[in-house]
């Protein structure tokens, strides 16, 4: 199976998008959502995830609080704060941009 | 945002231990649910586990990134890495000792240097916004000048002060005498005068300045002109140390060689005046007092007579060049005002080329920076160059460490360390080192500096230098510790973190280029010091024109004392005739300047029928001498004869001039009756040559012989009224004894007394101390340079001995295998030694051409020494290479006992 490698600067942008749109959610389920998301298993080693975690908290644009899971379990929950989600959807219009334009390069190469 | 997140890991730093037990919480509870997960999908718990950890990948790698992202490497790691290196250091205390000694005394020797170069090259005046002070010329003359100075004007007369002022070209210009005065003060109540120095000063002079009284008033325009109450202003430390701390003295009267004067005030306790000198003035006098002061010189009468440094005040927006400009228009105005009618095609082009040159004043006036600015600066580049060579050492040290570490290394790097890790925790006990070093190092720096200034200014303690180390200094010595850190431990570090397997040779190869490199940096240290000492010894053992052994020179001032100039003769008789007849005294003779104290005073000469030498090249050095000066001096007399007893006021003025005076105006022909007169105006020939002496040094032991002209001590000027020169009041009495002049000093002093009680003998002192003291600038330099080359030498032999001793260690099995095989003892010697000779060849290969660059550039500090000169370079070659040599032989001599069986057996 081929691994893909997550680029970088894409993480961060992965990972507000999953709170976004699934809520709070603690470390191992964002591993977990990615892991379906990507349809590859073992995409991306879990540990990767905590300093892109601590990079987003400590720009304000996530917020960690412990928590009990399902199963009665201490947990950190991330949330996406306010200015997460503007964050997010500006670095979504950029990405989008980025995408666009390698995408084109690449047509017009081949 | 960005500035958030820095506040947070900033916070981070501070506080690394919550976020460091949230992390360890948290993945343990993501472990936990994966676990928990795989569990699920059917797994038995022992292969949940191992998934689990397999698909959280490294812990230690994780915590090693999010440390890196929630903080600052080398802030959060830092305290850890400063712990660790700690740990470690204790554990092996002899290394830690030897590497923050050596750091000590290489941090330290700098840190010390720099201590001066602060104190005198770098240090404001203790006053309000210094840098906007300029002083007007370059002050490299000092005492008093007549008429015109060639070129740029650095000394004023009062008259002149006042026209500049009248300019309003500064927010403030002020003047303080060029010299200062010893006097003999008695205060009001006490029992006996002490002898005490004056500086005469205008009375803005504190204001323009700008620095405030601790005590009472400074000076003040009430305290100006010729009616004004006499006052004076003490400095504190004269304040602290003589009256201890008395605050009834505002408002007390003290007599200043018998003028009475009110004190009015303490100076700042931090205002050393405007000079950086030893012996700062104890008290500050209103011009206007010189002439009741000096009632015999009176230049504050003399429009002519320039005395005085002129300091101003910049205001905001005058740029220098504006200043100069209408400064040097002023001068120039006022010179062809004095001039009057009589002004010469010549002479206004003379006055035309006259100019005030603005010289930045921020660091006031000092002697001492122009003195000593090059040897501080050549002794800061050799104190840093020993730093060097210690730091080499340092790093052999630490590069031999690492060997004896690998195997701790490989197992760390082994589970998950990164390399970057490794370096830094090495980095950060190279730091720890450092530091350690440095903070010995200022201790060090602390005490040199004492004993250094003791050494220098072996005659008084009362210096307006610091000893304590300012913000200044403690920054350099702090960055110097961490760059310190930097050199010795960057190599070691990244040698040490890497797992390369050929790595014993490389290293070592790097441990040979290091040792290589000490010998070429020891080499240039030491031929630098043996040059600077050649250097001094030349300059010691010149000819100076006189026999500077079993001379005392006593200073007195019959003018301070009352004398008038009708009194002089019967006084300069009974003074020889008394101090003749002292025990144990061949010869006494009286002068107004003697060699190296204060000399002399400068005249232009014309010489009556000979064409003028070039304008800047017609001035003589004056001094006026009793009979049987040269024969007490001990200056041979090389044609006709010397002053002697004939010379009266009323037999005809007669002049002795040495062999530079005939060589520049009278273009080496035989000078004998052959007349000259002083002055531009002068009457024309007023004096007869009547002998030629040898040159004689009177000043700088580095400077050519200057033209010198001796007159005869009561014989007067024409062109002077009589009585009104002020150099017929001698200043020295030159005394030649049979033994020890020191031990007829008392005899000396005792007949003096007797003659006068009121003459007082300001100071009594041998020749030869004054010859010395001319040279001890010169003398700690070269001391200094001698230490410094020494360390250098004995670093370079500890590091090259560690180097041979480490190697022979490592190599224990190969010649344990060699001695098997048949080779003798003297084959693992000669083995080891040719290794050793190789560093020591190489180096000094590499060594003598840097050596060669280096004298170059010092070659201004030398004195009969060629920058070409092999000399110094071979005897430091050899030097080294002898001491590479023992260094060597020991660990060589060690290998060479190295039992067979055993060594195999070692590993």
């Amino acid at each position: 199976m081929e691994r893909v490698e997550i680029l970088q600067g894409t993480l961060d942008l992965i990972v507000l998008q999953a709170l976004s749109t699934m809520g709070a959610q603690h470390a191992y389920g964002l591993a977990a959502r990615i892991e379906q998301v990507s349809e590859h298993p073992l995409t991306l080693n879990q540990g990767t995830l905590y300093p892109a975690l601590v990079r987003l908290e400590q720009n304000g644009w996530i917020k960690g609080t412990w928590q009990k899971t399902e199963n009665n379990r201490d947990a950190k929950y991330y949330a996406i704060t306010k200015t997460g989600a503007r964050a997010l959807e500006k670095q979504t219009v950029r990405w989008r941009r980025l995408a666009g334009l390698v995408d084109k390069l690449l047509l017009n190469e081949t | 945002m960005t500035l958030q997140r820095l506040l947070r890991r900033l916070g981070n730093v501070l506080r690394p231990g919550r976020a460091e037990r949230d992390l360890t919480r948290e993945l343990a509870a993501h472990l936990e649910l994966l676990e928990e997960e795989y569990r699920r999908r059917g797994m038995s718990s022992e292969d949940a586990a191992a998934a689990a950890r397999r698909a959280l990948g490294s812990t230690a790698l994780t915590m090693d990134l999010h440390r890196d992202a929630r903080s600052f490497i080398w802030g959060d790691d830092l305290q850890r890495d400063v712990r660790y290196a700690l740990r470690t250091l204790r554990r092996t205390p002899g290394f830690t000792a030897l590497a923050v000694a050596t750091l000590a005394i290489g941090i330290g020797a700098t840190a010390a240097i720099f201590t001066l170069v602060n104190d005198v090259l770098l240090r404001s005046l203790p006053v309000r916004d210094p840098r906007q002070l300029v002083i007007l010329g370059d002050t490299r003359a000092s005492g008093t000048a007549v008429g015109r100075q060639n070129g740029s004007f650095t000394l004023f007369s009062i008259d002149l002060y006042r026209r500049l002022r009248e300019e309003r070209i500064f927010d403030g210009l002020c003047a303080a005498q060029s010299s200062k005065s010893l006097v003999s003060v008695r205060r009001a109540g006490a029992a006996a005068s002490e002898p005490a120095f004056v500086r005469l000063v205008s009375t803005n002079y504190f204001d323009v300045l700008g620095t405030r009284p601790a005590l009472g008033r400074l000076l003040g325009p009430a305290d100006d002109g010729a009616s004004a109450p006499p006052v004076a202003v003490i400095s504190f430390r004269y304040w602290s140390e003589r009256l201890n701390r008395d605050p009834s003295i505002v408002g007390s009267k003290a007599q200043i060689d018998r003028v009475p004067l009110t004190i009015v005030g303490v100076a700042a306790p931090e205002f050393y005046g405007e000079t950086l000198e030893p012996d700062p003035p104890s008290f500050w006098i209103p011009l206007d007092v010189e002439r009741q002061l000096d009632p015999s010189r009176t230049l504050a009468d003399s429009p002519d007579v320039h005395w005085l440094y002129l300091i101003g005040r910049l205001g905001r927006g005058v740029l220098p060049p504006q200043a100069q400009a209408r400064a040097t228009a002023a001068l120039q105005e006022w010179l062809r005002a004095r001039a009057g009618g009589r002004l010469s095609p010549e002479t206004d082009a003379a006055i035309g080329a006259t100019h005030v040159e603005l010289v930045p004043g921020a660091g006031g006036v000092s002697l001492a920076r122009r003195n000593y600015a090059s040897a501080l600066q050549l002794l800061l580049a050799i104190s840093a160059v020993v730093l060097l060579i210690a730091c080499a050492n340092i790093a052999n040290l630490l590069l031999a460490r690492g060997f004896a570490r690998e195997a701790e290394t490989s197992i760390r790097l082994a589970i998950g360390a990164s390399r970057g890790r490794l370096i830094r925790q090495s980095l950060a006990e190279s730091l720890t080192l450092a530091l350690a070093g440095g903070a010995f190092g200022m201790l060090v720096a602390f005490w040199g500096v004492h004993l250094l200034l003791a050494l220098v200014f072996s005659d008084t303690d009362n210096l307006p230098f610091s000893t304590t180390p300012d913000a200044r200094v403690l920054a350099f010595t702090l960055a110097l510790s961490c760059a310190s850190a930097l050199v010795f431990g960057v190599l070691p570090a990244i040698r040490g973190s890497a797992i390369v397997s050929p790595r014993h040779t490389r290293s070592a190869r790097f441990g040979s280029a290091l040792i290589v490199a000490q010998v070429a940096l020891s080499l240039v240290v030491l031929a630098a010091a043996g040059a600077l000492a050649r250097s001094l010894a030349n300059l010691a053992a010149q000819p100076f024109g006189f026999e500077r052994e079993r001379v005392l020179v006593v200073d007195v001032d019959p003018g301070r004392a009352g004398y008038t100039y009708a009194r002089l003769g019967p006084l300069y008789r009974e003074l020889q005739a008394r101090l003749s007849a002292v025990p144990g005294v061949t010869r006494a003779s009286l002068s107004y300047y003697s060699p190296f104290d204060a000399c002399c005073w400068g005249f232009t000469i014309n010489a009556f029928g000979q064409t003028r030498p070039p304008e800047g090249r017609r001035s003589a050095m004056l001094n006026r001498v009793s009979a049987g000066y040269f024969e007490t001096l001990g200056t041979k007399v090389v044609r006709g004869r010397a002053i002697d007893e004939r010379d009266t006021p009323s037999s005809p003025r007669v002049a002795v001039v040495n062999v530079a005076f005939v060589r520049r105006f009278l273009a080496d022909a035989d000078p004998i009756g052959k007349r000259f007169s002083i002055g531009d105006g002068g009457v024309a020939g007023a004096f007869e040559i009547v002998g030629q002496v040898e040159n004689a040094k009177y000043e700088d032991p580095r400077d050519d012989p200057r033209p010198m002209a001796f007159l005869a001590l009561l014989q007067p000027d024409p062109d002077q009224a009589e009585g009104a020169d002020e150099h017929q009041f001698i200043h020295t009495i030159e005394v030649r004894t049979a033994g020890d002049p020191a031990a007829v000093a008392g005899a000396v002093r005792q007949a003096i007394g007797a003659l006068d009680p009121n003459l007082s003998v300001f100071r009594a002192g041998t020749l030869s101390d004054q010859v010395a003291r001319a040279l001890r600038g010169e003398n700690v330099v070269a001391t200094l340079a001698g230490v410094f080359g020494l360390a250098a030498l004995a670093l370079t032999c500890v590091g090259l001995y560690g180097l041979t001793a480490y190697g022979v260690q490592r190599r224990r099995r190969e010649i344990g295998i060699r001695m098997a095989l048949g080779a003798d003892r003297a084959v693992v010697v000669r083995l080891i030694v040719r290794e050793v000779l190789g560093h020591a060849a190489i180096g000094t290969v590499i060594g003598v051409p840097v050596a060669f660059a280096a004298m170059r550039m010092i070659e201004s500090a030398l004195y009969g020494v060629s920058p070409a000169d092999v000399i110094d370079s071979s005897i430091a070659a050899l030097v080294l290479l002898g001491s590479m040599l023992v260094a060597g032989y020991a660990p060589a001599l060690r290998a060479s006992r190295v039992a067979p069986t055993e060594a195999l057996r070692c590993e």
